[in-house]
């Protein structure tokens, strides 16, 4: 399948010139399939992305960066995990989904998809535990 | 931030506390008002108080992002397939004080952690309850710790050693 769509996209390519792809929206696909993972809590920004994000309505590339060349892409996603997962699991399957994501949206090839585990997020109730029943 | 841009982000920075200092001599009308501007409590020329601020803010953003140094985060990292996965030693930390602190008898703890040779060794200072068995709290949190660690990160934990900073003062809970 991926085969195809690289093929087609070559296709276009050599037919009615080059097709460039945002970082950005390398990264927002890239966000949005990190998200999907169970797992995920959310992703981690910086300052800039903080600020962005109170501008706009939501940030979707927020915590990813992105290298996106002609033919090829690289990833780094930082994540916020839930707690209770499984840190390795949940990694791999960020890996495996951002990369399918990305390869059969924009036909890009991905070398690598490096993910950061930057903190565990707490749900509310396993904040604080009772002292008394 | 490469290292030949910080000289030039540390010298824009000087060249805005300048600015900033020229508008604050603006604002005084003179070095000589100085005391008395401040004690007159009314304050004129906004746009120069504006100008000043907004050059006195620029500078020290510049300087701290010209001065501040990147130091690598501490983290455990494993290779995929498909790249690289970094945990963040505070994000182990914090997995391992969840897993401390639901050790009966602890009321507070602080984790250190640190990674050699693949292993993750552990050193857990706590509060601890009063009227509580301390060496079996140690034996817990050292349980714990390692299954908890090595179930969610996959890492082998080499060590865990907890100690005791302080016994809580709060009496326990009388009732369940």
């Amino acid at each position: 399948m991926a085969g195809l769509i690289m093929e087609k996209y070559e296709h276009e390519r050599g037919d009615s010139g080059a097709i460039r792809i945002a970082n950005e929206v390398v990264g927002i696909i890239a966000g949005i399939a990190a998200s999907e993972i169970k797992g995920v809590a959310g992703m981690s920004g910086g300052v800039v992305d903080g600020i962005a994000e109170l501008l706009k309505k939501k940030n979707m590339s927020k915590g990813v960066k992105v290298e996106v060349g002609e033919k090829e892409a690289a990833v780094d996603l930082y994540v916020i995990i839930e707690y209770g997962a499984k840190v390795p699991d949940v990694a791999f399957a960020v890996q495996e989904n951002v990369k399918r994501a990305i390869e059969s949206m924009t036909g890009l090839r991905v070398v690598e998809v490096n993910v950061h585990i930057q903190g565990v997020d707490f749900k509310p109730e396993e904040a604080e535990e009772p002292r008394v029943r | 931030m490469r290292v030949w841009y910080r000289p030039w982000v540390v010298l824009g920075s000087l060249i805005m506390m300048v600015l900033s200092l020229i508008s604050l001599q603006l604002i005084m009308k003179g070095p000589k008002q100085l005391i008395g501007f401040f004690n007159s409590g009314h304050v004129k020329d906004v746009h120069y108080w504006l100008a000043f601020a907004v050059f006195l803010f620029l500078f020290i953003l510049l300087f701290a992002a010209g001065v501040q140094r990147n130091r690598p985060k501490r983290a455990i990292v494993f290779l995929t397939s498909l790249g690289i996965v970094r945990i963040l030693d505070t994000a182990v930390e914090d997995l391992a004080y969840r897993a401390v602190k639901r050790v009966k008898g602890v009321k507070d703890a602080k984790i250190v952690s640190r990674v050699e040779r693949e292993e993750l060794y552990f050193e857990v200072n706590y509060t601890v309850m009063p009227d509580i068995n301390i060496p079996m709290v140690n034996d817990e949190i050292k349980l714990r710790v390692s299954e908890y660690i090595e179930e969610t990160i996959g890492q082998r934990v080499k060590e865990v050693i907890p100690v005791v900073n302080k016994i809580s003062a709060e009496a326990r809970a009388r009732v369940e």
